[in-house]
């Protein structure tokens, strides 16, 4: 059965990649970037504290000139202040700490690397985006802040999956790739799932490969299907290489 | 094809870019040509698996598979160009003098608009010199009264040191925000040139109100041409920002935004050490007793006429490429 391909997410940034080949890049949103930027921030204001409590202590240890204190101290606080964000997204190649916690990368228009200036770029202006970087990526289609828009990046997702995909070794003879992608979804699930639920669910996705081909079960070997386990029965049955 | 014998086809060259992948990331520096040559091969061949499986298998296992190795591909294979930073020799020689060049008619204006403001300041302010007290302290109106500038008494609390680096970082923080502020339309960059230029106005003013401007001159000689000027040019590079921003050419909005950008940056980092420098000045040379005015103003000049022939670099030819 042919599926109509299916449509890119409205998340979704199209991009014209090698030959001219369409890649989606999955944009990260208001809601996730501010929730990493509330992170990074928090981060930020530890760090200051830290900076502040342990140069006082060492300096006032080592018996340093007040003068000399001060400026250092100022001097560190402008230094996380103003090259926190940079610092981390250039070591990190795109991500500071508060990114990598929720999954956020910082990538150039055709999603590969950003350069240092672009970095430098979009997070000297920051300060502004403070101010009105909210409301420009509410209405900005791809979700760019200011800082975005003059450096020409983009954030988007990216979080190592580290759950084994459930690649389908057979299925009916009349199944497209939404049938295909509701059963591996559901295999690729169910260890999160509550056990009783999930038994339910795969009896009904067994019920239904027997109304979709009943000659189905005739072509697995004898014995293959042995378990009671309806989860087990189906993980059997279609992750079977014939 | 059918769906079984994609994934039976493809799993091999998934599973071996992975891994390649990984290794590379891991210890970028231990890739060899060949391994490089055959990383970007099967990149490319993922690539149009990646397009064959999001239009006949979406939603599959096998097709979020190939999309999240290809943006990781993409990401590690594809480097924006221009990121190979210049020497500093060629940065001062060239790069940063093509782009004070390209931005001399923001400073131009940037300058106009600044001179505006400070005239403006200094009439309305000898009009009415109340109006002092809205960029003074009340205690340096006090001081002023009592035949002191306010910047006496704060040298006189306030170790070099610590003066100095306080006023460089506010000096870094004004440079940035008024650079920053001009991606606001050119707003950003506006306000700061206007308020500075209507604070200097007006301060000078005011000292002249009370016979004081000879000492504020003598304070501010040493460094006060090169700090108008690092707001002038820092503000100038935002307002280019912002002019890219709202101004309608013929070629795309954003492709304009980031040449500016990258423009705006250069000018900003080429203004970086001399903005520290004024810090030094201004902590430490500009509130000394022992230097007399002269001296002051030489030295005022001087820093000027060096950040101007750095800026310019009459010695660039026109055969050296931008």
């Amino acid at each position: 059965m042919e599926q109509p391909p299916e449509a890119p997410r409205h998340s979704d940034a199209a991009i014209l990649g090698l030959d001219n080949v369409r890649l989606d890049l999955p944009l990260a949103n208001l809601g996730s970037r501010t929730l990493a930027a509330s992170l990074d921030h928090f981060l930020l204001f530890l760090l200051q504290a830290i900076w502040i409590v342990a140069s006082l202590t060492v300096m006032s240890a080592v018996g340093l000139a007040g003068g000399w204190v001060v400026g250092l101290v100022v001097l560190g606080f402008f230094l996380l202040q103003w090259g926190y964000f940079a610092a981390f997204e250039i070591a990190l190649a795109g991500q500071t700490p508060g990114k990598v916690a929720v999954g956020l990368r910082v990538v150039s228009t055709r999603g590969g690397r950003t350069t240092a200036a672009a970095i430098l770029i979009r997070n000297f202006i920051r300060t502004i985006d403070l101010l009105v970087g909210v409301p420009i990526m509410a209405i900005d289609r791809r979700a760019r802040r200011l800082g975005d828009l003059v450096a020409g990046t983009l954030v988007v997702h990216h979080r190592e999956d580290t759950r084994e995909e459930a690649l389908l070794g057979r299925h009916p003879a009349g199944w497209g790739a939404r049938e295909v992608s509701v059963v591996e979804s559901f295999l690729r699930r169910v260890e999160l799932m509550d056990a009783a639920a999930s038994e339910r669910l795969a009896d009904q996705l067994l019920r239904w490969i027997e109304g979709s081909e009943p000659a189905f079960w005739a072509e697995i070997e004898p014995g293959l299907v042995t378990s009671g386990n309806r989860v087990l029965t189906l993980r059997q049955a279609l992750e079977a290489r014939l | 094809m059918e769906y079984q014998r994609f994934v039976e086809l493809r799993t091999r060259s998934c599973d071996e870019f992975d891994q390649d992948l990984r290794a590379a990331r891991h210890q970028p520096r231990s890739l060899s040509y060949e391994g490089l040559e055959r990383l970007a091969f099967r990149y490319r061949q993922l690539l149009h698996d990646h397009a064959l499986a999001a239009a006949r298998y979406p939603g599959t296992a096998m097709a979020r598979r190939l999309r999240r190795l290809v943006l990781e591909g993409t990401h590690w294979l594809q480097r924006d160009t221009g990121d190979h930073l210049p020497t500093l020799r060629r940065f001062l020689s060239t790069t940063f003098p093509m782009a004070m060049r390209r931005l001399l008619p923001s400073i131009a204006l940037m300058t106009a608009l600044f001179a505006t403001a400070a005239l403006f300041g200094f009439a309305l302010t000898v009009a009415e010199p109340s109006l002092g007290a809205t960029f003074l302290h009340p205690e340096a109106i006090e001081d002023l009264r009592h035949g002191r500038l306010w910047t006496e008494s704060i040298f006189a609390t306030t170790p070099g040191a610590m003066a100095s680096t306080m006023i460089a970082t506010n000096n870094i923080s004004v440079a940035l925000t008024g650079w920053a502020g001009g991606a606001l339309a050119g707003l950003g960059a506006l306000y700061v040139v206007l308020l500075n230029g209507m604070m200097l106005g007006s301060v000078l003013a005011t000292t002249a109100h009370y016979s004081m401007s000879t000492g504020l001159l003598t304070f501010a000689a040493a460094h006060g041409p090169l700090e108008i000027s690092m707001i002038l040019v820092t503000a100038a590079a935002g307002l280019r920002v912002g002019r890219a921003l709202v101004v309608a050419v013929d070629r795309p909005r954003s492709e304009m935004l980031q040449e500016a950008g990258r423009d705006a940056l250069i000018v900003l980092l080429g203004c970086l050490p001399w903005i520290l420098l004024l810090g030094f000045v201004e902590g430490f040379l500009s509130p000394s007793t022992e230097l007399s005015l002269a001296t002051k103003v030489l030295l005022g000049l001087l820093l000027e006429a060096l950040f101007i022939t750095v800026a310019w670099n009459p010695f660039m030819t026109k055969a050296t490429p931008a």
